[in-house]
């Protein structure tokens, strides 16, 4: 028994009742950063499926709204996107399109149940239309994405791979699994996902919210030596 | 090679900001146009953030018009009295601007209006030009008719403080450059972009100057124009993405030197008609962009 839990361990294999575990876990966001493949594992009673989603905090988005005025198209107003996370990704075992939609939109195992949940402001008739580009434009974005059958169940445990987009912003991220058996939800677990600015951009986003009258100067005078030296560099090569 | 940039909040790889600022660079430094009308709406399409796009954008508009200017200055086509008075008409017109459209957006659709307000305002310009320049191209405005003072310029020539301009070889009443400035202001603020596009006709029409002073010098008053902008984006509204605008700031003055430079080759009618070309093209543009179906109904709040 010991020796099974010893290759288990240099096999990675997360031991039965590991908890969720994602890594990497501070995501590290450095100048030449373009996302990258996260990795999710925990335990799972064998014949479960397990669903992973990854969630931004809710917070209200403005967007403008296009309509017809006439034969033209133009922004008509503007509404308040609430209560959906700015960035959702969920893998999962199977498509949540084999399982009862009930049990989707209650656990939110897919984008269409978590616009659902979304609320718009000024409501009107057309809410579900809404619903619906709002969630084009985040999976346009690459903030909303679905991740079908890339989770396995083998062995005691789950593992899975979910794409991180370069453009999520840091912050603190909500990682869920939800294991269902027989149409029924049997553990839930929970944790913490760290995203943080390193390096130059780190230097540059602290710079620029926290001392912004520097970071203004700062562009201003780098624009303008930039401009300058450019015609310096040209004078001397020989221009006109 | 990939740079993440830490504003906007996104990952680009860093040919695609070079090339999109060289392609602007060039144009401003033939023209005399800041480009914002055309690189904000690029840098969208790559996926920046609008309120970003546009912040970063005033960034490398201050380079280019740096890297114009100087060049521009070199070969005298820097007129710095007019200049000096026009920028004081396009501040104190862009003060009121902002305020007219901040009366616009109370009563609502304002989007829509500043929209067909630029179609029409473009399409009109850009008309005129395609028609003058080739007019002169053909060589028919040498005719004692066309030299003829018009009645709008017996008016200027009557207003009062008349000084003259040797750089640019014109003579008006010091408030002539100062008003239509101020309107070209008002309108630019109205229309959310940089005046280049009406400032160069305005300069070149109905101030009489020849098409090179022009340039050089609406460059000058963008440096300053710009440089405020950049300013108060970085400082008020973090918007600027300080690593997105070195790298177009860098394409941008490579490409206002080799700009200045094929502008020399030309001559104004010739300037003049490829200007209006890209005028009516943009116009073109936005006309499809009215009537064509949208594939998102939804867009971020911000930007141009």
């Amino acid at each position: 028994m010991r020796r099974c839990a010893l290759i288990a361990i240099l096999l990675g294999v997360p031991r039965v009742g590991a908890a969720l575990t994602v890594e990497p876990n501070p995501i590290r966001i450095a100048a030449t950063f373009h996302g990258l493949s996260l990795r999710v594992s925990g335990a799972a009673a064998p014949g479960t499926q397990v669903f992973v989603s990854i969630s931004g905090a809710a917070l209200p988005e403005l967007f403008n709204r296009k309509g017809r005025l006439g034969p033209l198209w133009a922004n008509v107003g503007s509404v308040t996107v609430s209560g959906a996370p700015h960035l959702f990704l969920i893998a999962g075992i199977t498509p949540a399109a084999t399982l009862p939609r009930a049990l989707v939109d209650a656990n939110r195992l897919d984008l269409e149940a978590t616009v659902k949940q979304a609320s718009l402001a000024p409501a009107g008739a057309d809410d579900e239309l809404l619903r619906r580009e709002y969630r084009r434009l985040k999976e346009s974005w690459g903030a909303y994405r679905s991740f079908e059958r890339a989770i396995r169940v083998e062995q005691g445990s789950y593992r899975g791979e979910l794409f991180w987009p370069d453009g999520a912003p840091p912050g603190t991220y909500r990682v869920e699994a939800v294991h269902l058996r027989e149409g029924e939800v049997v553990r839930r677990e929970t944790a913490v996902l760290q995203v943080e600015l390193v390096g130059l951009p780190g230097w540059i986003a602290h710079l620029a919210f926290e001392r912004s009258a520097i970071y203004g100067a700062m562009s201003v005078v780098i624009a303008l030596a930039v401009g300058f030296l450019m015609g310096l560099v040209f004078k001397k090569g020989g221009g006109h | 090679m990939h740079l993440f940039l830490p504003i906007a909040a996104k990952s680009i790889n860093i040919l695609i900001p070079f090339g999109l600022g060289g392609l602007v660079g060039f144009l401003s430094g033939m023209f005399g146009v800041g480009g914002g009308f055309l690189m904000t709406p690029l840098l969208m399409l790559v996926g920046i953030p609008p309120t970003v796009a546009a912040a970063s954008d005033s960034c490398q508009i201050a380079a280019a018009s740096a890297s114009g200017t100087f060049a521009h200055a070199r070969m005298g086509n820097v007129d710095y009295k007019l200049g000096g008075l026009m920028l004081v008409g396009g501040i104190g017109g862009g003060a009121v601007g902002v305020q007219v459209i901040k009366l616009l957006r109370q009563m609502g659709n304002a989007d829509f209006l500043i929209m067909v307000t630029y179609v029409v305002v473009l399409g009109l310009i850009g008309a005129y030009m395609f028609v003058e320049s080739l007019s002169t191209l053909r060589g028919r405005v040498h005719s004692e008719a066309a030299r003829r003072p018009s009645r709008a310029g017996r008016i200027l020539a009557a207003l009062p403080l008349q000084t003259s301009f040797p750089k640019s070889g014109i003579r008006h009443s010091i408030f002539v450059p100062i008003a239509l400035c101020a309107l070209v202001g008002i309108l630019a603020a109205i229309m959310g972009v940089g005046g280049g596009f009406i400032m160069i006709p305005a300069m070149v029409y109905l101030l009489r100057m020849p098409m090179h002073v022009a340039v050089g010098t609406d460059l000058f008053q963008i440096l300053f124009t710009a440089t405020g902008v950049t300013f108060m984006q970085a400082s008020v509204n973090h918007t600027v993405d300080f690593i997105l605008a070195i790298v177009l700031g860098l394409g941008s003055t490579l490409g206002a030197q080799l700009g200045a430079r094929v502008a020399k080759r030309l001559r104004g009618e010739q300037l003049r008609i490829i200007l209006s070309g890209i005028v009516l093209l943009v116009c073109v543009k936005m006309v499809y962009g009215l009537v064509a179906t949208p594939t998102l109904l939804l867009s971020p709040k911000g930007g141009h």
